[in-house]
């Protein structure tokens, strides 16, 4: 009874509450309570590079053993957002040792999405309040067509990636290529134009 | 090993846009959701490639994986520290053996020659940068009330590496040959102690010993590398590794001298001398760089003596020509106080370095200075650029990009 009233206890902790008992015990028990909570995104993001399920399978097991070193080397402010820079970076090391075996990666290199940017905070068009915003709405207007296009049906007139790739007949990687590419010139647009407001 | 109900409801919510199991509106309020998290959005992209029961049955599979790997007794690091333990308690061995003693030394606890009786501090590359120095695996150890006695440390050794096959260090072979007498595992472990205990002291007394000595081994296998290079960084000192592994170098030593070891095929491995001990160096093997030596034959080879082996492929944007085309169409922008009426173009010559650094951004070709700046934006805010090869391997070289911009 006592047991199960303090695992219950356990489960309900935050990441970084979890980490911090690691840390003190060693108990290998609380990281991978940790890590299973997380574990289907990590196998994702596997599966996305290795395209391949039994790779991505291992890859998810080496990744919890890399994890049990290496939390202790660093400081970590968001368990979730480290891990996931440590997944990504643990596919891609062994991606790029696989191609000087020989294998050319064409899947990731091609993929337009494979550089988009994963910047900490938050995009001001992914704040709900911000989709009126005046200034916004004019550094739409100057984005080219297909990104235009792409941005206004999918935060204005919330269509899907599907429902977008089938309205303006091109492919859903395209789209969303589309949509990372206009937010990113979105980004610089407003950046540009806070600097000559603060400049005035 | 349960989960929290919102992890549950993620991981659903996950598999039912995978699987098509929503319609255009809840889609597009997941998509909202997955612009503001690349991780979900990665993991979906993966997702998208598998049915959701393949999903659930490896989710299902990897999970009994972790529980399994929870309950071991032994923690991951501990479990390395003691692996560890194993290869230091082995090279201990082969030292002794190697110096030719007899094999009653081993066992005898206080006649033992002062300048034996040293801490081994142990580098290691990478993988098991973690693993505490010998006392510290000792003190771990005694923390620890799993462990009753010294032995049991190395009969875990022993199982575990062959059991879960730890390749970092593959201890099995050699502690199989050292570990067949009970008594005699007790002892060094004695002697491990003794030699903590004196040696600690004597590193502590020495000031200025003149000659740096230690062994490279290989972490793969544990097994020494003779003919390995050992050199003190910054000058042309150094040796070469014996047939044993084993390195002696004449030197005026401080302790803020640096040793760089190498052995082709492995990673270079670089540590701090520490004055008047036996050093133990473990180098991984480095996979990457033993493919990229090409034989080409007695002497060098130039261009015109073998036209047919010469293969040399230019730097390129790391995503391929047409997507980086594509970078450029979709991320221009006129500068401010230009019209966007005619075509312009600017050619940028730049310098990408072995490792894809580019310096040297200059344009060679621009109207104005706005385009010169937008165009190296473009190519510094881009992708990645991999370096020029020459038969395979990675060259310092200039490159020249046209960048067009379309009204």
């Amino acid at each position: 009874m006592f047991l199960k009233v303090s695992r219950n206890k356990k489960k309900d902790l935050t990441d970084e509450a979890l980490l911090q008992r690691f840390r003190e015990t060693g108990d290998i028990n609380d990281l991978g309570l940790l890590y299973s909570r997380y574990m289907h995104l990590v196998y994702g993001v596997c599966l996305k590079y290795f395209k391949e399920r039994e790779e991505s399978r291992d890859a998810v097991i080496s990744i919890f053993e890399k994890l049990a070193t290496e939390v202790n080397n660093h400081n970590i402010n968001t368990f979730r957002s480290w891990l996931y820079v440590v997944a990504r970076n643990y596919c891609l090391m062994s991606l790029r040792s696989r191609k000087s075996e020989g294998e050319k990666i064409t899947t990731m290199v091609n993929d337009p999405l494979f550089f988009m940017e994963n910047s900490e905070e938050m995009h001001p068009i992914d704040r709900e309040e911000g989709l009126d915003d005046q200034r916004l709405n004019d550094c739409i207007e100057k984005l080219k067509e297909e990104q235009r296009e792409c941005i206004r049906l999918f935060y204005y007139k919330d269509k899907c990636y599907l429902e977008i790739s089938e309205l303006l007949d091109m492919d859903e990687k395209k789209v969303k290529s589309y949509l990372q590419n206009g937010k990113r010139n979105l980004k610089i647009c407003l950046e540009a134009k806070n600097v000559t407001e603060a400049q005035r | 090993m349960s989960l929290r109900r919102r992890d549950r409801k993620g991981l659903a919510r996950l598999l039912r846009y995978t699987s098509g199991g929503m319609d255009g509106k809840e889609r597009n309020a997941y998509e909202k959701d997955l612009q503001k998290d690349p991780f979900e959005a990665d993991a979906a992209e993966g997702f998208s490639m598998i049915t959701a029961e393949e999903a659930d049955k490896d989710i299902a599979f990897l999970r009994r994986r972790l529980m399994n790997k929870g309950s071991d007794r032994i923690t991951i690091p501990l479990l390395r520290a003691a692996s560890l333990a194993g290869v230091v308690l082995i090279s201990v061995l082969m030292y002794e053996t190697l110096k030719g003693d007899r094999k009653e030394m081993l066992l005898s606890d206080n006649n033992i020659p002062a300048r034996e009786l040293k801490p081994l501090p142990v580098a290691v590359t990478e993988g098991i940068k973690k693993a505490a120095p010998v006392h510290d695996i000792k003190e771990a150890s005694e923390e620890k009330d799993d462990f009753d006695s010294e032995i049991d440390i190395t009969t875990t050794v022993a199982e575990k590496a062959e059991e879960k096959e730890i390749t970092e260090i593959a201890v099995a072979a050699e502690t199989k040959r050292v570990a067949s007498s009970e008594e005699q595992r007790l002892s060094n472990f004695r002697l491990m102690e003794e030699m903590k205990a004196k040696g600690m002291d004597k590193a502590r007394a020495s000031k200025q010993p003149a000659i740096l000595e230690g062994t490279v081994i290989s972490v793969d296998d544990g097994l020494p590398l003779p003919g390995a290079s050992v050199v003190i960084k910054g000058t042309s000192k150094g040796a070469m590794t014996d047939i044993n592994g084993h390195f002696t170098i004449d030197a005026t030593t401080d302790s803020s001298l640096m040793l760089v070891a190498s052995y082709i095929g492995m990673e270079t491995m670089e540590m701090k001398v520490t004055p008047d001990t036996e050093m133990l160096i473990a180098l991984n093997s480095n996979k990457v760089a033993l493919d990229e030596v090409v034989v080409v034959g007695y002497g060098t080879s130039k261009r015109s003596d073998s036209e047919e082996s010469y293969d040399y492929t230019p730097p390129l944007p790391s995503t391929g020509n047409e997507a980086f085309k594509d970078y450029l169409k979709q991320n221009q922008r006129y500068p401010d106080g230009t019209e966007a009426t005619t075509r312009v173009v600017v050619v940028i010559v730049m310098k990408v370095g072995v490792d894809g650094t580019l310096s040297d951004i200059t344009a060679v070709r621009s109207p104005s200075k706005p385009f010169t700046d937008e165009a190296i934006r473009l190519i510094k805010e881009g992708p990645g650029w991999n370096p020029a090869r020459v038969n395979g391997v990675a060259r310092e070289d200039k490159v020249r990009v046209r960048i067009v911009f379309n009204p």
